[in-house]
């Protein structure tokens, strides 16, 4: 260790223990508060994105992206099989900081996504998010979908958007599943538990702790801050694994009957957000459509491979394995109907 | 009751924690040449730059990080982001920029200070500070404005450049 390392006051492993502390009490205080009442991982009907027994994934490629939107769709069969589930739909993004697409999911993509589901008879569509809290007077929930425009240009767009405090308890339910490979519960997001449609729309970037983050690994936003905290502080540099199975968890507790990967531009070499050598590589020019999850992120590692030489998808191998066991999707692709469309 | 309580407080003790206001060496717009101020400007401490950097911060922190400071700039429609890291010597400054720089992408920016310079972001040490200026718009073609900016920053910055043009 350089001594530079050594004389630091705090380093992540502190500032990771000082977080863990107080979120420990945190999840404490949930545990008191509802007693420890953990229910079940949120039941959904099978995917109904299908083709010849086949779970179906579209790739579009292209340049206008209402025209990409509408082709894959119709290639997927069209989205009446998800207005069939309710009148109200929750979309997912990805909003980890606050730098523009293809760090964040842009908003335009999210109308254009609405608009659609509009069209297929779903009346009602809001975007969820949660990555802050009303303790701390700069970071509010909404503050990262505030400067970024989002929340702005959503509500204009009539997408309501629900920005929701991280540290709650009265706003997460405790689910669990027996197939887990850890025990404990997750606190997933009570709007998320009872939605009966959730959209996800991630965008493709490299991850320093878990090498890439697409479909799966974007429900860390999507459970409590404890949950998320504890996590980090117990798998500090991803290398015990612990991450890659919990990230699967998290995932498991939302289960997403839709995800459409914006990957017009993706975050190659680092990420999640830009600096320490992350690069922007626009022109991918694609979208990505599938009820499966699985088959999304081993279709998008595929297509970060291509553009980061210091990525493979075997990087990703253990949470694609813990995923597939637990029934969430199809990491082998030839069991994948794979429809690749150009417009 | 007290255990929700105590758990609320350490919650509150930590995130008191996150940004603090502080411009450091970051001049204010007007001093750069009519260029707006965009929100207050933050700063960020080692046991503040992972609410920052959420997943990357290790990078600045295993090289001695001292101190980030971050202030927004406005052009017209145009939006830049300043992040001055400084460190606690030149070499944590040198090793990142060196780490994080674009391969056939550097250039001479200031005077006798080379910076990597891409479209959308401008890197560059001196001294025990690490500089990125980066278009807010991570998609944007290369503009004037950001180049103006890169380089007033660097010129004001003390100590001797990262690296310095081959004689």
């Amino acid at each position: 260790m350089s001594d530079s390392s050594n004389s630091r006051l705090l380093d992540r492993r502190g500032f990771m223990g000082l977080g863990a502390g107080a979120l420990v009490a945190a999840a404490a205080a949930f545990e008191w508060g509802y007693r420890l009442r953990t229910r079940a991982c949120k039941s959904t009907p099978p995917n109904p994105f299908v083709a010849a027994g086949k779970p179906l994934l579209v790739a579009v490629e292209g340049e206008d992206l209402h025209a990409m939107l509408r082709a894959g769709i119709e290639a997927l069969g069209g989205l009446d099989p998800l207005a069939r589930f309710g009148r109200e739909a929750i979309f997912r993004g990805n909003y980890v900081t606050p730098q523009p697409y293809p760090v964040t999911t842009a908003p335009e993509f999210v109308l254009a996504v609405s608009a659609e589901l509009k069209r297929a008879g779903v009346s009602k569509t809001s975007l969820f998010d949660t990555h802050g809290t009303r303790l701390s007077a700069g970071s509010p929930p909404e503050h990262i979908l505030g400067r970024l425009g989002v929340l702005e240009k959503l509500t204009q767009g009539g997408v309501p958007v629900l920005a929701r405090d991280f540290l709650d308890p009265d706003e997460f339910v405790f689910v669990r599943s027996p197939a887990w490979s850890i025990a404990k519960p997750v606190a997933v997001h009570r709007i998320l538990h009872e939605a009966p449609i959730v959209v996800s729309l991630p965008v493709v970037k490299r991850h320093t702790y878990v090498s890439f983050t697409c479909a799966l690994k974007m429900h860390f936003g999507s459970v409590a801050m404890a949950d998320r905290m504890l996590v980090h502080t117990k798998d500090s540099d991803g290398q015990s694994g612990l991450m890659q199975q919990r990230l699967v968890h998290f995932a498991d507790a939302v289960k997403p009957q839709l995800h459409i990967v914006d990957a017009r531009a993706i975050l190659a070499r680092c990420g999640p957000g830009l600096g320490g050598g992350a690069q922007v590589v626009p022109g991918v020019n694609k979208i990505i459509l599938s009820g499966d999850m699985v088959a999304i992120d081993v279709y998008c590692a595929r297509l970060m491979a291509q553009h980061d030489e210091t990525f493979t998808p075997d990087m990703i191998a253990p949470q694609l394995r813990h995923a597939v066991a637990l029934g969430l999707g199809n990491a082998d692709l030839d069991a994948v109907k794979v429809v690749e469309i150009r417009v | 009751m007290r255990r929700g309580g105590v758990a609320a407080l350490a919650c509150m003790l930590m995130l008191g924690l996150w940004a603090c206001r502080g411009a450091g060496p970051l001049p204010s717009g007007a001093a750069l040449g009519g260029l707006a101020d965009i929100d207050q400007p933050e700063s960020y401490t080692g046991a503040t730059l992972y609410t920052y950097i959420d997943g990357g911060a290790d990078l600045y922190v295993n090289q001695g990080f001292s101190e980030l400071y971050v202030r927004r700039y406005g052009r017209g429609s145009e939006r830049f982001i300043a992040e001055l890291y400084e460190m606690k010597d030149a070499s944590g400054a040198s090793h990142i920029y060196q780490s994080s720089r674009r391969p056939n992408a550097e250039k001479e920016l200031a005077s006798g200070c080379i910076a990597s310079v891409t479209p959308a972001e401008i890197l560059a040490a001196r001294g025990r500070y690490y500089l990125v200026v980066r278009n807010e718009d991570p998609l944007a073609k290369q503009s004037d404005g950001l180049i103006e900016l890169g380089r007033n920053v660097l010129n004001r910055l003390p100590g001797a450049c990262g690296l310095a043009p081959k004689k």
